[in-house]
């Protein structure tokens, strides 16, 4: 077949299939008159546009009957819950599955088909390996007894239950914490999670894996509590001192965990938080707890939630918007919203929902969209809980105010939970992850009056640790040090979403997008190392990819090859920002003190001239204070840069390493 | 039209399951011989036929009454038999390797090799394309159906139909080509 043919192939087919244009219908024509080759593809294309005639066939008479009975069966299904329906889907397999006919990994509590899970021999769920199953039997003994009110008995059992609930509450501040810690000298041994608060119970396991959709407007805290026991099977009543019947909820929400929506609720009521009963949750007053549980914050909170985090401020940032709302009420923007980007936005409890916004814009990111209507009402959002709240507007931000404190340490060869309540005595409110709360391996600090900007840099360029800082308002210093673990294992590394690195402040995203360009000049400008293309192309497209192809787009890398003189150079450039940034504060924290010196000289004079000088040291200030912010702000966002760069390298190393590895094995097995 | 009419009448029970059994009447047989065409199993085009007017019945409220019948209840079906494919292909891959552990490899391949020689190479040729693909085929030229009733049940635009029942076509010859050359190589 010559090149005509093939350049002609595709009209050739169209003409078989009828899809083609009377022009090039001709040119066809007039190119199988001449051709050998080609009249031999028509006649097998006539032959397979013959194929896909349909025989005609009579249904089964039978099938009537069965399609009554599934719509009987799904009346049923959807009478007990009218509002919302949860639909499991089988791990396996994808297709719907009943409630009563599931079975539950014991793991990870995925749902299963009972035949699903013996086929494939294992829960289905990436990365979970267990062989066992159980059964829903809280689920039938639920059904019977959640109709029954009874709430006479549980408001008069309702303080001894706090009562119990505070007793049981391990009461540890982080400094008895450290105390507790500075008793361990065993190498090796871990000291309890301080943070755990579910334990392996039925009830903790499915809080986190059970996802809920809800759709309450405006309806009673009693109605949503008994829309969340029927759906779910869970327990969930509320301490009477919350007085749960006066308060009204407005919750509409997709697919969001358990746990995240009976947060979102929590909220609904006056300092109020839930605790994890043997069968299911309370709410109870903040007041009635104590140690860890009392705290307005909780790790899960700041780290479990983390992806989902990072993933909603990726589309904040990325996701594009064009609307045009005149005079349009609150609610329904953000209704539209929610249906256009997929997104669950939430109100918080208390703002108006009823003021009206108008806007017009075209190709705009889904955070400058949202942050323009919010703020001509007067309001903000935040990103919490796996939705987007909007908010009244947030304090100042306190993230940089934790990174400006300093600290002196000097740790040899510590673990993490030692790291931890040695932060903790300075008064650094710290969490970690689980994971990385049990990790192994020791590390050495060593930091004389630094930053904790700083110290968080040295940790991440000598250790496999990414500490990062999260804003939580309601903890002490306004902000907690997280001691976050590496991306686990490469498999994730390449299937996380980027950016896989939260940065130092946790709101830096949208601030990217702003100046990400100049950002990106100026590291032109300075040679900032560049990242492996072609490792980062295995990155993206391992997803796809077979280890095979990764290895040999790899082994072709030359840039990978030089990938550790590269890590050491960027560890390099972050200390070198990090001192750029230590520098910048300084002056930022002196120039008051400048300004007010600069007007003292020049006295208290009430003459034309003094005031016009003095109205001109105030406006030099301001810019002055402006210029060192926004240099400030690049030099954060660029230290960002650096150590998602140095993440990524530094995973190309070990996933460079693991598939070497692979690739030796699998040739010593072939000889 | 009926389904209108089936809305309407909510609370008449009896007349709305009647017109649900006369929508079930006027499509059962096309809708099971477009399933067993695409799905080449009659059982399991017959549990697709049931969950297919399933999602029908479930779905009932949020018909669009300006829309065609046929092409709605076909892009239902299609969907549950996409479903379905997906489902299959998984429990054959897993079949595959336990068949694959145990010892009965000859037995099968023997199989396969009968079963190849009696299927033509053009209807290989049309069996190795994407499920999605050939549900489209077999809508426009088993179905007969126009551009414009495509459009409706793929709920996109004429010209996106056109272009992709071209880029099927496109397909569909390249592995014919394919597939020729195979068969010429062999005999040279």
């Amino acid at each position: 077949m010559s090149t005509t043919c093939e350049e002609l192939l595709p009209l050739i087919a169209a003409r078989a299939t009828g899809s083609i244009d009377p022009e090039e219908r001709s040119a066809v024509e007039s190119h199988l008159a001449t051709c050998a080759a080609c009249p031999g593809i028509v006649r097998d294309l006539d032959a397979a546009v013959g194929e896909c005639a349909i025989a005609p066939r009579k249904a089964p008479d039978r099938a009537w009957d069965a399609i009554l009975r599934a719509i009987e069966e799904d009346r049923a299904g959807s009478a007990s819950g009218p509002l919302v329906r949860i639909v499991l889907r089988c791990t396996f397999c994808h297709a719907g599955l009943g409630r009563d006919a599931a079975s539950f990994c014991a793991s990870c509590l995925a749902p299963h088909h009972a035949e699903c899970f013996e086929q494939h021999g294992r829960c289905a769920a990436p990365g979970c390996s267990e062989t066992r199953t159980v059964a829903p039997a809280a689920v039938t003994s639920r059904t019977t007894r959640a109709r029954r009110p009874r709430w006479p008995f549980v408001a008069l059992a309702g303080i001894a239950v706090a009562g119990t609930v505070a007793a049981l509450v391990p009461d540890r501040t982080p400094t008895e914490v450290a105390a507790m810690l500075a008793e361990v000298s065993e190498p090796g041994a871990v000291p309890a999670y301080p943070w755990d608060d579910l334990g392996d119970t039925e009830v903790g396991r499915r809080l986190l894996s059970q996802k809920v959709s809800l759709n309450l407007d405006d309806r009673s805290f009693e109605f949503a509590m008994q829309t969340m026991r029927e759906l779910t099977g869970v327990e969930v009543r509320a301490d009477e001192r919350l007085h749960a019947s006066r308060v009204n909820v407005h919750l509409r929400v997709r697919d969001l965990t358990l746990w995240n929506a009976l947060a979102l609720l929590a909220r609904h009521l006056d300092d109020a938080t839930f605790v994890v009963e043997p069968k299911g949750v309370a709410f109870v007053p903040r007041s009635a707890l104590s140690g860890e549980r009392a705290r307005p914050w909780h790790a899960r909170d700041v780290v479990a939630d983390d992806a989902a985090t990072v993933e909603i401020k990726r589309r904040l940032a990325l996701q594009k918007l064009t609307v045009n709302f005149e005079e349009t009420p609150l609610s329904e923007v953000v209704a539209f919203c929610q249906d256009i980007t997929g997104q669950n936005v939430v109100f918080a409890p208390g703002v108006d929902r009823t003021q009206t916004v108008t806007l017009q814009v075209r190709d705009e990111t889904f955070g400058a969209v949202l942050t323009a209507l919010l703020s001509t009402v007067g309001l903000d959002y935040e990103v919490q809980n796996e939705v987007i709240l909007v908010v009244k507007p947030r304090p100042p931000r306190t993230a940089l105010a934790l990174a400006d404190r300093r600290v002196t340490l000097d740790l040899r060869g510590v673990t993490v939970p030692q790291l931890a309540s040695t932060l903790a005595k300075q008064g650094i409110d710290v969490i970690a992850t689980k994971e990385t709360w049990a990790q192994k391996g020791t590390l050495s600090v060593i930091a004389k009056d630094e930053t904790v900007a700083t110290l968080i840099a040295t940790i991440a360029s000598s250790s496999s640790l990414h500490p990062w800082i999260a804003n939580v308002p309601a903890a002490e210093s306004g902000a907690v040090l997280v001691l976050d673990g590496l991306v686990p294992s490469v498999r994730e590394a390449v299937t996380a979403p980027l950016p896989s690195f939260p940065g130092v402040a946790t709101d830096v995203i949208e601030m990217r997008a702003r100046l990400l360009r100049d950002v990106a000049t100026r590291d032109r400008a300075r040679k900032v190392p560049e990242l492996p293309r072609d490792a980062l192309l295995a990155r993206e497209r391992a997803v796809d990819l077979g280890a095979g192809t990764i290895l040999s787009l790899l082994q072709r890398s030359k840039n990978i090859a030089s990938a550790r003189s590269r890590a050491s150079r960027g560890r390099m450039e972050i200390r070198k920002v990090q001192k750029e940034m230590d520098k910048l504060r300084a002056e930022r924290a002196e120039a008051p003190r400048e300004h007010e010196k600069a007007l003292a000289e020049l006295g208290p004079g009430a003459d034309e001239r003094t005031q016009k000088e003095r109205a001109r040291l105030g406006r030099e200030h301001e810019i002055k204070l402006a210029r060192l912010e926004s240099e400030l702000q690049l030099a954060e966002l660029r230290r960002d840069e650096l150590l998602r760069q140095l993440g990524v390298i530094e995973l190309d190393q070990q996933m460079m390493a693991k598939l070497e590895k692979g690739a030796r094995m699998a040739e010593a097995e072939r000889r | 039209m009926v389904l209108t009419a089936m809305k309407a009448t909510e609370t008449g029970e009896t007349s709305a399951s009647e017109a649900f059994r006369r929508l079930y009447d006027r499509h059962k047989d096309e809708v099971f011989s477009f399933l067993a065409r695409l799905l080449r199993d009659d059982a399991l085009a017959e549990d697709v036929l049931q969950e297919t007017f399933l999602r029908v019945h479930r779905s009932l409220d949020s018909y669009d009454p300006e829309r065609s019948e046929r092409a709605w209840v076909f892009q239902i079906a299609r969907n549950a038999a996409l479903d379905a494919i997906r489902v299959r292909k998984k429990t054959e891959r897993i079949l595959e390797e336990t068949r694959r552990r145990s010892s009965t490899e000859l037995q099968d391949a023997t199989d396969l090799v009968a079963r190849r020689e009696e299927e033509t190479s053009t209807r290989r040729a049309l069996e190795s394309l994407p499920p999605d693909v050939r549900a489209m085929l077999l809508q426009r030229h088993g179905l007969d159906m126009k551009v414009a009733e495509l459009a409706e049940s793929w709920s996109c635009t004429e010209k996106t139909v056109t272009a992709r029942l071209r880029a099927a076509a496109t397909k569909l010859a390249e592995e014919l080509f394919k597939l020729r050359a195979a068969r010429d190589g062999g005999r040279s």
